[in-house]
């Protein structure tokens, strides 16, 4: 251990911090949360971490250059943005030189594989001289084939003559997903143990028989016990020759299942996103994994050699022929005939990643493009009804803008507003019948505050129907033990037939009857408090009125709603009801924590309707009428549904107008459903506003349904200003919409406030569906027919899986990898304080993970941000 | 009458529409279409399908329960291929069988009706409508077959479904190990089946075995059987019920191939495929339960795994692994009851186990939700599992029991060191003798290396040269027992020799295309084995053909590593894999036929021939699915698309006639 390569002796919780930035951040399932995967990266441009991450996690740094075709076919990519893209990205210096590089774009294939480059070749025997001249011109370019290293863990299979991973893994992942299971497991052995390593240890010195065929208990428990250091030290000792391979071998370790280490690492760092606490940490499942791979190797061969330094160096001379060569020769030698002349300087730069990226860019441009196009049409201005007769906030979220557009077509006498949909409630909850808090809020903040939900009177029907509901859950989930398996096949297993045709043909009817049998129970709110005394799990219960009037003020100024008040304001949270979907949370609010918005939304209302409170905001500046009433409300995204809450505390005479109201939204649900049917392409094109919302509903209650919304596909633009600017204009259901009065904002206090949430939120939803659409297979979590839930923490797909993270083909499919063009109807000036005003958001914007422009009322003209924040 | 004629045809149509559903969705492949206009083609034809299929069920259900009758057989077709053989392919109903096609129609219709939705836009949507159209043929099939034959043909078609449908995301080499180890499984099991087969025949002769032992009184139809005989039969039944229900010891691969879609695994490893074995059993029931001690095998086996599977479950922190081996451990008891002799009870329990597993594994996804939403039912379900199974154990054997249950009692372990590492390790011995031998000649070695596909047929192995001749010319001529015995032995050699082929596929194609003509040739020189010899070598051109196709445009650099080739070549994949099912006798191929009757041959020449015999078929089609798997599936590479190196449609369409009519050909000069 002294005489180490390094000049720091090797520390293993170093090594861990210094890998686990590259792991996933994704929390268990249940609180599934849009984040931006590649944010390790965040402090490179944009498309070197693209190129950096696709080699570290060997994903594909683009889209295939077909999917780029078919999109330039479509006319989403305009042939305008094209040439600007090949002019930004290749040194063209001719008419000539734009051809050839037009002739790539479209013709450009990758070939692999030299059997293939000579077949076609041979295909024709008058292309015979044209290869031989093209292999000449490919051989003047200089060499740029890389040597790829062999793995680590390659060089130990080959030793072994077996792949050493199928064995050791499945052993793992069976170990880590019984210990921090949450509740598959029939009988949570490990669960009693106070951390990983003692549970792995207490089975190795206490089983009878051994770990695993090929693991001796005594020295498997040897190599285990002792502090983290030395167990990794003495095991990486065996494996290495040389210290120097100790980093990279850890590395290649965790990384080769991201799931699982991602998830290691989530849990040490914070116990609390479990409901059942567990200790582990990626220091102890690195240890075990690597004591017993030294089993498995000391089983297999009695002659094992350590690794050295010399062995890399000599599996790495190896050379193999370069894949992007034969690309070229065959681009080569299907050029047009006139077009073939020697042109080193642009052949060199050809390549399926330089074309890739041209294209990529072409994308983005043409869609940035089209905005500034909507953007400047001239429409009809907003309908003058000052003060409106309804005025309704809802979610930045791109699903809630376009329910908000088909409002205010439905019922012209109504404005609507956007505000990301914690509405500046950042706060824990605690529902009446669950130990766990939810956290409601955007993931980057940490409340301090808790909100309880209590019951009103006393608590009749605690348990409904508990015998109907036990039988249920056998049958889903319960009758996996011997017992009660035997007795359920006699008797819930001939009724899950009927269950089961039921649900396939009548998922609405299961609906009602479930909503019949669950009748509402009223609950209510502990939201205030007088004291700050009363606390729950280091948690404040409640907000001073103080805290309130300031949320409620910052959340009115910043969305400009100061004056003109409506008889009825709304508030609207939104969430998502979806069957047999292990990724429900990722429907659900991205601004608060992947949870439905509900509660904010009735906090809300609760507090604009306190007179304490409101007398405190009229201190501040804000006269919020005496007869303005706030109204909470939850718009389900996957029904169209919508809910309002706390009706009976409304006086009375303002209920006919809330009646009416409803039937505006009604209406809107009835058109915003239509307009959703028609991404789904099982769904007739000409469908009525009644089918539309019955297919809707079909969907969210089908169990055979993997698509039961589409998300936030295709979400890539965010616009911050004044509803004028937009008032009408059809953005096809892909931008998010944070209200915005630039006159109230002349230092963009606000507005750097707004951007705090705005970025990472709408951002991060942005990159994930970006990424996930990306390489599905490992940025996102591949295809769901064949997902398994493993112990409620994440899905893999069958039996001893590395957890898949991201999102899912069927919600990405649909997406077009573009990043959030950001709008903020403000001077640049004010833009670029703003931002540089909030260290967080200045990597995003300097390296390009969104993109911002700014527009005026004025000329209504879109222009890109100039200069980056931070200087340059 | 009429209605006897109707109950005929609506079993006949329930048999063979999800045949016609297959080979029409087949066909969809020579008119490229948008994938919408697929989908929609392909939902509507099998939504017919799947339509007729449950009503034809529906229909001769309530006409067999009004009409009162016991049991209902009927003859298909009748061959006599020699002088003392002939098969009749019989249909046997009666209301078992029945309410099992009525429960199987009703699943694979719903699931078909679903998938429309579920698969929407999935890559593999038509493959999967055709793979199920199989597998619903092949399940009615056992069902309803009046004789092993056409169980055992039945049998083979759920077992390749199944390979096919596990391996559905061919590109996860962990889908493609799983697939592989469920169909090395089936293979192994099956030649069980293939065993009792010869057994019936030869004790029998051509009779509908079910109908009679229902029909005639069974004892005296057993009586002229030994009870040695009688326990070598059980055991030939019992062995394919372990392998396609999972049951001790071969509990291990049912779990590990959920890795298929969600309603695939639901149908196969819920529903219907893992209980086609207790159907076997009740099917057979005459038989094994005549056989004494019999009993006592099948109740300990069926504890075994009820018990074992049940401990496995425990400690599944997956939802699916955690039903699979639920679903094994109710399969386990199923057994067990049917040891008692309670049929009727195994029987109502098979089908309500089928119902809930099917259920459970559809909406397993939704467990998130549950347990979010349901925390009261959750605590007093909490206070059940009190009654579980560990807590009948002292509490410090709970870690060994908890080691034993992680690691699956390490039955996988034991069964490979004992059975498959030997043979394995035969099988690189025999490869390094061949390849040796290979290398050392360089004629052969230009030979065998020989691209063109009109030399394949010359350019065997090198010992096939010096055998063709010598010892071919004896084996056509006058098979004397000594050559006859040593060119068994080369088929041995070869067969095992193709197994350990680890650089070249089409070296390994040729030695096991060549271990099975041996072994051919061993057995017979008369008419019968022809239907055998066309049927091989017209299937071994196709696949050969196919396989030098691909070579010729992608390398395939060895056989340690999966290639993906499917991608590039979904066409010549496909006729590749026609070709390979050809050579391992797959029920549409005229081999398998030729097989039943080779076997039927040996059986006279003695018991070793059977079993050498046997094990060169197993070991063939072992090694010809492990190149089809390595070859074609694995990670998908990065970028092919628009570049057309498949096969064109009609080339294709050339090549499957030929395999079609090379097997018919077969059967016409085999007949006649």
């Amino acid at each position: 251990m002294t005489a180490h390569a390094h000049d720091e002796p090797f520390c293993l919780t170093c090594e861990m911090a210094r890998i686990a930035p590259l792991l996933p951040r994704q929390p268990p399932i249940k609180d599934f949360i849009h984040q931006n995967i590649l944010q390790v990266f965040i402090d490179q441009p944009f498309d070197n971490a693209l190129l950096h991450a696709a080699k570290t996690f060997k994903a594909r740094p683009y889209m295939d250059l077909t999917y780029y075709r078919d999109r330039f076919a479509d006319g989403a990519i305009t042939e305008q943005a094209l040439a600007l893209a090949v002019k930004s990205n290749f040194a063209v210096e001719d008419d000539d030189d734009l051809r050839v590089l037009n002739h790539a774009l479209f013709h450009y294939l990758a070939i692999f594989d030299e059997t293939t480059l000579q077949f076609l070749a041979k295909q024709k025997s008058s292309n015979r001289d044209r290869f031989a001249l093209a292999i000449a011109a490919a051989n003047e370019l200089p060499d740029s084939s890389t040597k790829e290293a062999p793995t680590l863990r390659h060089l130990i299979s080959l030793q072994l003559n077996t792949k050493i991973d199928h064995v050791v893994n499945a052993l793992l992942f069976r170990l880590i997903g019984s210990y921090i299971d949450q509740g598959v497991s029939l009988w949570p052995y490990l669960d009693r143990f106070d951390s990983f390593l003692s549970a792995v240890r207490h089975l190795a010195a206490h089983s009878h028989v051994r770990l695993a065929y090929f693991v001796r208990n005594a020295d498997f428990l040897d190599d285990i016990s002792g502090p983290y250091t030395a167990c990794a030290v003495n095991l990486l000792k065996r494996l290495f020759a040389d210290p120097a391979l100790y980093q990279d071998y850890i590395r290649e370790s965790l990384l080769h299942h991201p799931g699982w280490s991602g998830m290691v690492n989530v849990i040490s760092r914070d116990a609390k996103v479990l409901p059942k606490k567990q200790r582990i940490d990626l220091e102890s499942m690195f240890i075990v994994k690597t004591a017993l791979e030294w089993q498995l190797i000391k089983h297999r061969v009695s002659t094992w050699k350590p690794i050295s330094l010399d062995d890399v160096a000599h599996a790495t001379s190896q050379r193999e022929s370069d894949p992007s060569r034969f690309s070229l020769i065959y681009f080569l030698a299907t050029l047009p005939r006139h077009l073939f002349t020697p042109r080193t300087a642009l052949l060199k730069s050809i390549s399926l990643v330089s074309l890739q990226k041209t294209w990529a860019e072409a994308l983005e441009n043409s869609y940035y493009g089209s905005v500034a196009e909507t953007f400047s049409a001239r429409k009809e201005g907003l309908a003058d009804h000052r003060p409106p007769k309804f005025q309704a906030i809802f979610c930045l979220d791109d699903r809630e803008f376009s329910f908000a557009t088909h409002l205010e077509k439905e019922s012209p006498e109504t404005e609507t507003f956007g505000f990301p949909g914690f509405f500046n409630i950042d706060c824990f909850f605690r529902p009446y019948n669950n130990q766990a808090l939810l956290k409601l809020c955007p993931v980057h903040l940490e409340p301090k505050h808790v909100v309880m939900e209590e019951i009103k009177g006393k608590k009749k029907r605690r348990e409904q129907r508990p015998v109907l509901e036990l039988a249920s859950f056998i049958a889903r989930h319960g009758a996996n033990s011997i017992v009660l398996g035997f007795v359920s096949a006699y008797t819930l297993g001939h009724l899950s037939l009927f269950r089961l045709l039921l649900s396939f043909f009548h998922p609405l009817k299961i609906m009602q009857a479930k909503q019949l049998m669950a009748k509402e129970e009223t609950t209510s709110l502990v939201f205030q408090h007088s004291d700050a005394s009363s606390r729950f799990d280091d948690l404040i219960v409640g907000y001073t009125a103080d805290e309130l009037a300031e949320r409620l003020f910052t959340a009115l100024r910043s969305m400009g709603l100061t004056k003109d008040f409506a008889r009825l304001v709304f508030v609207f949270g939104h969430g998502s009801s979806s069957v047999n979907n292990p990724h429900f949370a990722a429907y659900d609010c991205g601004a608060c924590a992947g949870k439905p918005g509900a509660i904010n939304a009735r906090v809300f209302a609760a507090m604009a309707n306190s007179q304490e409170v409101r007398a405190r905001v009229q201190e501040m500046g804000i006269v919020i009428p005496h007869n303005t009433v706030f109204v909470g409300g939850c718009h389900d995204t996957t029904t169209d549904h919508v809910e309002f809450f706390d009706l009976a505390q409304l006086p009375e005479e303002i209920l006919p107008q809330v009646l009416e109201f409803s039937d505006h939204i009604s209406r809107a649900s009835g058109t915003n459903a239509v307009e959703r049917c028609r991404a789904f392409a099982i769904v007739a094109p000409s469908t009525s506003p009644k089918t539309a919302l019955l297919e809707a509903q079909h969907r969210a209650r089908a169990l055979f349904e993997p698509r039961p919304e589409l998300g936030h596909t295709n979400a890539s633009l965010c616009f911050i200003g004044r509803k004028s600017l937009i008032y009408q204009k059809d953005f096809q259901r892909r931008a998010f919409y944070q209200s915005y009065d630039s006159t109230l904002d002349r230092d963009g206090r606000t507005l750097s406030s707004i951007l705090n949430a705005a970025i990472p939120v709408c951002g991060g939803i942005n990159l994930d569906y970006y990424f996930s659409r990306l390489d599905p297979a490992i940025y996102g979590c591949g295809t769901k027919l064949s997902h398994n839930v493993c112990s409620l923490v994440g899905v893999g797909n069958g039996l001893d899986d590395d957890l898949r993270t991201g999102l899912p083909i069927q919600m990405t499919e649909l997406h077009d990898p573009i990043r959030l063009l950001i709008v903020i109807e403000q001077d640049q000036d004010v833009i670029l304080a703003a931002i540089a005003a909030q260290p967080d958001l200045t990597p995003w914007v300097k390296n390009a993970w969104v993109k911002i422009a700014s527009i005026s009322d004025q000329d209504r003209q879109v222009r890109m941000l100039q200069r980056s924040p931070g200087g340059r | 009458m009429i209605a006897v004629g109707i109950l005929r045809a609506s079993v006949m149509i329930a048999l063979l529409s999800p045949l016609f559903s297959a080979i029409l969705l087949s066909l969809t492949y020579f008119k490229t279409s948008s994938p919408k206009q697929l989908e929609k083609v392909t939902y509507r034809l099998l939504r017919f399908f799947g339509l007729l299929i449950l009503s034809s069920a529906i229909v001769a259900f309530f006409l067999w329960y009004g009409l009162h009758l016991a049991y209902g057989s009927f003859s298909l077709a009748h061959f006599t291929i020699g002088p003392d053989f002939s098969v009749t392919f019989r249909i046997f109903f009666d209301g078992l069988s029945l309410i099992f096609l009525l429960t199987s129609s009703l699943i694979t219709a719903m699931v078909i009706f679903f998938s429309h939705r579920y698969l929407h836009r999935d890559p593999g949507y038509r493959r999967f409508f055709i793979v199920i159209s199989l597998f619903t043929f092949g399940i009615n099939l056992i069902i309803l077959a009046g004789s092993f034959d056409l169980i055992f043909a039945g049998w083979e078609i759920v077992g390749l479904s199944s390979y096919l449908l596990i391996g559905y995301f061919w590109h996860r080499p962990k889908a493609i190990a799983a697939a592989c180890r469920a169909y090395y499984v089936y293979r192994v099991c099956d030649l069980g089946l293939l065993a009792s087969l010869l057994i019936t025949h030869f004790f029998w002769h051509d009779i509908s075995i079910f109908s009679d032992l229902v029909n005639l009184n069974h004892h005296t139809v057993l009586s002229e059987v030994s009870s040695s005989w009688k326990w070598l039969l059980s055991v030939c039944i019992l062995l394919p019920v372990l392998g396609k229900s999972a049951q001790f010891p071969l509990c291990f691969w049912l779990p590990k191939a959920m890795e298929g879609p969600t309603h695939s695994s639901a149908i196969f490893y819920g529903s219907l495929s893992i209980h086609a074995g207790v159907f076997l059993l009740i099917r057979t029931m005459p038989i094994w339960h005549n056989t004494p001690g019999f009993d006592y095998l099948l109740a300990f086996i069926g504890i075994t795994t009820a018990v074992s599977a049940s401990i496995f479950a425990l400690v599944q922190s997956n939802i699916k692994g955690q039903i699979g081996y639920a679903s094994i451990a109710q399969v386990g008891l199923m057994l067990f009851e049917l040891s008692l002799g309670w049929s009727t009870i195994a029987f109502i329990h098979m089908i309500g186990n089928a119902f809930l597993r099917c259920f459970q594994l559809l909406v397993s996804s939704s467990i998130l939700t549950t347990h979010l939403h349901m925390q009261n039912v959750i605590k007093t379900w909490q206070r059940l599992k009190k009654f579980s199974l560990p807590e009948m154990v002292p509490k410090r054997l709970w870690p060994s029991l908890f080691v034993f249950a992680i690691n699956e009692g390490f039955f996988e372990a034991i069964l490979k060191t004992l059975f498959v590492r030997p043979v394995l390790f035969l099988a690189d011995i025999f490869n390094a003798i061949v390849n040796v031998k290979i290398r050392r000649s360089p004629v052969i070695h230009r030979l065998v290396e020989a691209p063109r596909p009109s030399f394949v047929f010359f350019s065997l192995s090198p010992l096939a040269i010096v055998l063709s001749f010598g010892v071919l010319l004896d084996l056509l001529l006058r098979q004397s027992e000594v050559v006859r015995l040593f060119s068994l032995g080369i088929a041995f050699m070869l067969s095992l020799a193709a197994l350990g082929e680890k650089e070249n596929a089409l070296r390994g194609l040729k030695l096991a295309t060549f271990g099975n003509l041996f072994a051919l040739l061993s057995i017979t020189n008369s008419k019968p084995g022809l239907l055998y010899l066309i049927g091989l070598i017209t299937s071994a051109f196709v696949a050969i053909e196919a396989l030098q196709f691909i070579r010729k445009r992608r390398t395939i650099p060895d056989l340690k590593n999966h290639h993906g080739l499917y991608q590039q070549f979904p066409l010549a994949g496909t006729v590749l894999l026609l070709g390979v099912l050809g050579v391992v006798s797959f029920p549409f191929a005229s081999t398998f036929y030729g097989e039943d009757i080779l076997l039927n041959l040996t059986i006279g020449l003695g018991v070793h021939y059977l079993i050498i015999f046997q094990f060169i078929f197993i070991v063939c089609g072992l090694a010809l699915i492990r190149f089809y798997s390595l070859v074609m599936f694995g990670k998908r590479n990065n970028e092919i698309k628009g570049l057309d190196l498949d096969f064109r449609p009609w080339q294709a369409l050339i090549r499957v006639a030929i395999f079609f009519l090379g097997n018919a050909s077969a059967f016409f000069l085999a007949l006649s």
